[in-house]
């Protein structure tokens, strides 16, 4: 299939548009509306993603133009205030994506999700004659419709990690063919918030989206019924408004049937998945309530397994701005990348850090490392690592000299307990030719891997004494010439020593995933590196995991 | 996931043998278990790491810790690697040369 991406200029962008490569997509990059039209027209593109101003009038195009019925197009932003939602699905969008999966798997599965959003688009305006009947009591080619349906929406729910933007897609999913209204709401203490809504009108959905984020609902509610129950419950009639107290901002376009079902996981029941017909002619039997109980099940794993990783990123993020740099500094002719992810549920504070800092002399230095110890003592000694490299790269050109300076600080602040720390850095200068000069001290640490342009993948540098245990640490300057599209890649055991169902991850498996990130830039290839490890872990790394990477510019 | 320490009194002192993971969540045990040993203050003590499956930083804090805590009280700390995990974080870090280590069988 031909993607198309329109000017898509966000911090996302390269590893979605080398996600749809790998996944065999031919990714092309259109700068402006009507080159993205020049190819979606003539190539016959079949997804588009749309990220610029001016996106409802690029989706019109898109939609209006011959064979444009079921195209895939999709919106793409950061933020919620980035993009109306109804206004760019009345506009001809198939899908919004706030912010879009970079990763492949979560990415192929919305992409899936998409298609099928497309497709029965498209088979609606054809058969827009019969869709009154379709719409009505399930038949054999509801059923089929239907399981079709389940079958497009469980890698959805299996892959994503992204709570919001994955319900949202999953609740466009069950309009019309399910319900004519769809809500996610979950309950914490004594508050509903709407997590995802879409409805099959466009004003319908415009109504419920203006509606109050979160209100808070009495005991009689029935989301706090079904949640306190964890019994699905059938409304009719009055009782079908599940908008709280809002029922009235509905007016003419109140539910009249509702099947309100829990989103139960792991014991605990979360909120609802709320379905719902506006037309006195629809309503809900077993089937649907079975469908709709499965989809509530797979859903509520969703929530819950986002909100575990929710609360691990924050305590990532938290990391991140403390112990780990703002941002990269910008170097002429070198791409800098890192990524990192603490161990277990992230709630503890590990000790591999990463670090990029100029030089004396010009150049740049990076580093990484692991320092033993746990909790506020490896936070205090990650502090004085950073601090004192930083200072050390001021005065000092050689990596061995800077770590020598290091070394020198950890032994003297020792205290019952030593202070150790294993440390790979690379100072890299920019030669005229366009080449970088590296030369890679290793303290303790494993050695990085140069990723040639054409794929070779070597160990670089020589092993060398850990800090912070001898006053006289053997360490080596080792130089390396890397040349266009090669990369540097630093990392701490935690990927090596990654826990894998067929024993640990390894120095070869590790070199092997390197050499697939051939052609990738500096942002991709950590990504990469950092998915493979957590993924191999089932999610959970046992050790912190960090990456750092320099690519020379081609 | 486990840490299993045997301890043997022999002649010259005492023997810990540790098998299993030595990390983040088994660390306190091991330590535990040599500062217990320190304490009765056997002419030598041998660390045997030769069965140990998992060895990172936390179990690298452990043994140098130990090491220093021998040379400031004069006693003797020996290290047996093996081949395995143990081995191969003392090669990365360099620290053969500056500890005891006995290879054994």
């Amino acid at each position: 299939m031909r993607a198309v991406v329109v000017d898509a200029a966000s911090a996302w962008t390269g590893v979605l548009l080398e996600s749809l490569a790998e996944l065999g997509h031919e990714v092309v990059h259109a700068a402006t509306a009507t080159a993205a039209l020049d190819h979606a027209n003539d190539h016959g593109a079949a997804f588009v993603l749309v990220t610029q101003e001016g996106v409802l009038e690029t989706c019109r195009s898109l939609r209006d133009a011959a064979g444009g019925a079921d195209r895939v197009i999709v919106v793409a932003g950061d933020h919620d205030e980035d993009v109306d939602v109804s206004a760019a699905l009345a506009a001809g969008a198939t899908d919004v994506w706030l912010p879009p999966p970079t990763d492949p798997a979560a990415l192929r599965a919305r992409l899936t999700a998409a298609r099928h959003h497309a497709r029965r688009d498209a088979a609606t305006v054809v058969e827009e004659a019969s869709a009154r009947e379709r719409r009505g009591r399930p038949n054999g080619r509801a059923a089929a419709r239907r399981s079709a349906f389940l079958a497009d929406a469980s890698p959805l729910l299996d892959a994503s990690l992204d709570l919001r933007s994955t319900l949202e897609s999953l609740a466009r999913l069950t309009v019309p063919e399910l319900a004519e209204l769809c809500l996610v709401d979950v309950l914490e203490a004594g508050e509903v918030r709407r997590v995802a809504c879409a409805a099959a009108d466009p004003e319908v959905e415009r109504l419920v989206r203006a509606l109050p984020r979160a209100y808070v609902v009495d005991d009689e509610d029935p989301v706090a019924r079904v949640v306190r129950t964890a019994e699905s419950e059938m409304l009719d009639g009055e009782a079908a408004g599940v908008f709280g107290g809002w029922r009235g901002a509905l007016e003419s376009r109140m539910p009249r049937r509702a099947m309100v079902v829990p989103l139960t996981t792991r014991g605990r029941t979360l909120g609802v998945l709320a379905l719902a017909v506006l037309d006195d002619d629809r309503g809900f039997g077993d089937e649907e309530l079975a469908l709709a109980t499965d989809l509530a099940r797979r859903a509520a794993l969703a929530v819950d397994n986002a909100r575990l990783f929710e609360q691990q990123s924050a305590v990532a993020r938290v990391l991140q701005e403390s112990l780990l740099p703002d941002r990269l500094p910008r170097l002429e002719g070198i791409d800098l990348a890192a990524a990192y992810r603490p161990a277990g549920d992230g709630t503890e504070i590990g000790g591999d850090f990463y670090d990029a800092f100029p030089t004396a002399g010009g150049g740049v230095a990076l580093a990484i490392g692991d320092v033993t110890g746990k909790g506020a003592t490896a936070a205090s000694l990650t502090g004085l690592t950073r601090h004192t490299l930083r200072t050390a790269a001021m005065y000092e050109r050689a990596p061995t000299a800077i770590l020598e300076t290091l070394n020198r600080a950890l032994v003297a602040q020792r205290g019952r307990r030593g202070k150790y720390c294993t440390v790979a850095l690379a100072r890299l200068d920019r030669d005229a030719d366009g080449h970088v000069s590296a030369d890679i001290a290793c303290a303790g640490h494993p050695l990085p891997l140069v990723l040639r342009a054409g794929g070779d993948v070597e160990a670089v540098g020589r092993p060398g004494t850990v800090l912070g245990f001898v006053p006289d640490p053997r360490l080596h300057d080792a130089p390396v010439k890397l040349g266009p599209g090669d990369a540097l890649v630093l990392y701490t055991d935690g990927i090596t020593e990654a826990r894998t169902p067929t024993g640990l991850l390894g120095d070869e498996r590790l070199a092997a995933l390197v050499r697939e990130c051939v052609g990738l830039g500096a942002g991709a290839i950590a990504a990469r590196l950092e998915h493979a490890a957590i993924a191999s872990q089932q999610g959970t790394p046992r050790d912190d995991v960090a990456i750092a990477v320099a690519r020379v510019r081609e | 996931m486990a840490i299993q320490i045997e301890r043997h009194d022999e002649q010259d002192g005492i023997r810990l043998e540790v098998s299993g993971d030595v990390d983040m969540s088994t660390g306190d045990r091991l330590e535990q278990e040599l500062l217990q040993a320190e304490t009765e203050a056997p002419p030598t003590l041998t660390l045997d790491l030769s069965h140990v499956d998992f060895f990172d930083s936390t179990g690298l804090q452990i043994l140098l810790d130990a090491d220093v805590r021998a040379h400031a009280t004069d006693r003797r700390l020996v290290v047996v690697p093996g081949t395995g995990e143990a081995a191969r974080v003392l090669a990365l870090t360099q620290v053969a040369d500056r500890l005891n280590v006995a290879v054994i069988e």
